[in-house]
């Protein structure tokens, strides 16, 4: 026998209170969603400089004391510059290392809604060697020139736009002074700036190795040399700068998410669950009437369960309809010319969302079973 | 079509104060007509309409419906009977506020397609309630409008009995005689049994049964 309890009928003819709910999960939805962009820019805007660019370039300093205690692989008994000379030597006859420089190195701020990153970028003596290493990063000069002289840098775009940095300013004055001038801009997946020393400043120097990412396991190619890799030594590889994404990026900004998101969604479960539980108590005497005339309980708990899935998958579109264009506004105008790399599709999250939703569905099924199992007929009402 | 059996039903039975609402006695009741249940409130009139609707189970005896023992059946067979053979009309009229007079009358329709909507609304056509009424909701519907909407949704589905408790109690005296008429009516083919304490509205009755203190006072006559 077909059931003729409609849930279209209530959600037609309700259209304030279901529309109260449907724009609490909407707005909620579109809320957490925006959050998550907006602090997702850490995490896109780190992601060229921790996951692309050490795909390509590696940084390594060793210290005396940890050469001195290694027995370094073709060098056992050898001194420290025998050390270092095999472990070049063996590193420059991989394959698809293309360079070893001794250089200094400057560090560009790249900084990102929560947290900022200091990239290191090489200063090499010659033209040539910036050309060379712009080559293998697959970096492209867009503005100015190539640095020719001490002290000049090109910075990459997306830097330069963080920054609020122009050729011609003076590169990280606030630290350096005016000692680095910025003649170029060049462009990159993977945020990479170069430039030449002045003899004054800098922030360190490396090894700086130009490989490929099959090279990128710097610590595992030392551990095969026998090198002891000690607290006073700096490796700065692929996994080094993926462990340090993970952590320091992608699950800070997971956590911080999913606190957001539990605050919020916790907020909204209870207000759904006061709103329905009263909604509930308005309708006790349409149940009642219901099985008094004949109806199953499972029929009205099928109806009630379809009402809820009509406000929530509403809810849930309109969620995602006003979310994602918002999403699309914010990066193109707020977040992008602030030089703050961000995406504004994040399908997981979107799923995420709905599961949350359904989860409140779940804790609401709370109410509902208590009301159908206190259904009473209209005898007892009028008893 | 219904054959009751030492009828009786006990309020409190946990308690040492025991409510005897009916006392246990027998009673029959045909096919058709239209069947006045009176009484002054407490004597056990109204009891006794919901156990023959299934709607309370006696704390003894026997209901027998067309054969079918209705004490011993199951929950969903029960259920089935009142969707199926049984229509009630409530002292109040419990129309489901935020649906129109005529989705009132559909939501308790076995069948809803366009004939079953079709007869919907020529038995709220014959009540009184034409098509500007049909389209409104309870609130805008005067007492009278809505009991008549209550009514038409007890016949939809052409019950075999129609319970109908107080019906006319929310109404004034000419709208209460047009319900009762609708229901006479209605019991040419047809049991309607009718719960009230108002005499005045059993003019039309084909038989009266008069309950006092959980018992059968007198049973057969008419006005």
């Amino acid at each position: 026998m077909k059931s003729n309890l409609s849930a279209w009928k209530y959600v037609k003819n309700n259209r304030r209170s279901v529309a109260t709910m449907i724009s609490a999960l909407a707005l909620s939805f579109a809320v957490i969603y925006i959050v998550h962009v907006i602090l997702m820019t850490s995490v896109e805007g780190f992601k060229p400089m921790l996951l692309e660019y050490p795909k390509k370039v590696g940084y390594f300093s060793l210290s005396e004391k940890t050469l001195e205690k290694s027995k370094v692989k073709g060098a056992e008994n050898g001194d420290v510059q025998e050390k270092v000379q095999v472990i070049l030597d063996t590193l420059s006859a991989k394959e698809g290392v293309e360079d070893i420089t001794w250089a200094q190195v400057l560090q560009a701020k790249y900084q990102a809604v929560i947290g900022m990153w200091m990239e290191e970028f090489p200063l090499f003596t010659s033209t040539e060697e910036i050309e060379r290493y712009l080559k293998h990063t697959g970096a492209k000069l867009v503005k100015g020139r190539l640095p020719e002289a001490d002290g000049e840098v090109v910075i990459a775009s997306m830097v330069m736009k963080n920054q609020k940095l122009e050729i011609g300013d003076w590169f990280s004055k606030d630290n350096f002074g005016e000692t680095f001038r910025i003649v170029g801009e060049v462009e990159s997946d993977s945020m990479v700036s170069a430039g030449m020393p002045n003899h004054h400043y800098n922030c360190g120097t490396y090894y700086v190795i130009q490989y490929n990412e099959a090279n990128g396991n710097l610590g595992e190619f030392f551990t095969e040399m026998g090198v002891e890799i000690g607290a006073g030594d700096t490796v700065y590889d692929l996994p080094a700068h993926r462990e340090r994404f993970r952590e320091d990026c992608e699950l800070l900004i997971a956590n911080i998410v999913n606190a957001i998101s539990a605050v919020v969604m916790f907020f909204v479960a209870v207000t759904m669950l006061i709103a329905y539980v009263s909604f509930l108590r308005n309708r006790v005497n349409e149940y009642c009437l219901y099985v008094s005339i004949g109806y199953r309980r499972w029929e009205v708990y099928g109806m009630m369960m379809r009402e809820m899935f009509i406000i929530f998958g509403i809810g849930f579109l309109i969620g995602a309809v006003l979310a994602l264009p918002s999403a699309l506004l914010l990066k193109e105008t707020v977040l992008e010319p602030a030089g703050i790399v961000s995406v504004a599709w994040y399908p997981g999250m979107i799923a995420k969302l709905g599961a949350i939703m359904l989860l409140i569905l779940g804790l609401l099924q709370i109410p509902v079973l208590v009301s159908i199992r206190k259904i009473k007929t209209i005898d007892e009402i009028e008893d | 079509m219904f054959t009751i059996k030492n009828l009786s039903m006990i309020y409190d039975m946990d308690t040492d104060e025991k409510m005897y609402a009916l006392k246990g006695f027998d009673l029959s009741l045909p096919d058709r007509g239209l069947i006045g249940i009176i009484g002054p409130s407490g004597s056990g009139k109204s009891t006794l309409m919901y156990c023959l609707s299934t709607l309370k189970k006696p704390t003894d005896g026997s209901v027998c419906y067309n054969g079918t023992e209705l004490t011993t059946i199951t929950d969903a067979e029960r259920e089935l009977i009142r969707r199926r053979e049984f229509g009630f009309v409530f002292q109040k009229h419990y129309l489901v506020p935020y649906m129109s007079a005529l989705d009132n009358v559909m939501v308790a329709a076995v069948n809803n397609d366009a004939t079953t909507q079709e007869k919907a609304k020529t038995f709220l056509a014959e009540l009184g309630l034409g098509d500007r009424e049909i389209g409104k909701r309870p609130t805008k519907l005067s007492g009278g409008q809505c009991q008549r909407a209550s009514i038409a949704r007890a016949m939809i589905n052409d019950p075999k009995v129609l319970f109908a408790d107080e019906p006319t109690a929310s109404l004034d005296h000419e709208n209460a005689f047009n319900v009762m008429r609708i229901l006479k009516e209605y019991s040419a083919d047809r049991l309607v049994l009718v719960v009230t304490h108002d005499r005045s509205i059993l003019g039309d009755a084909d038989r009266i049964i008069e309950m006092w203190d959980g018992e059968i006072s007198r049973d057969g006559g008419t006005l």
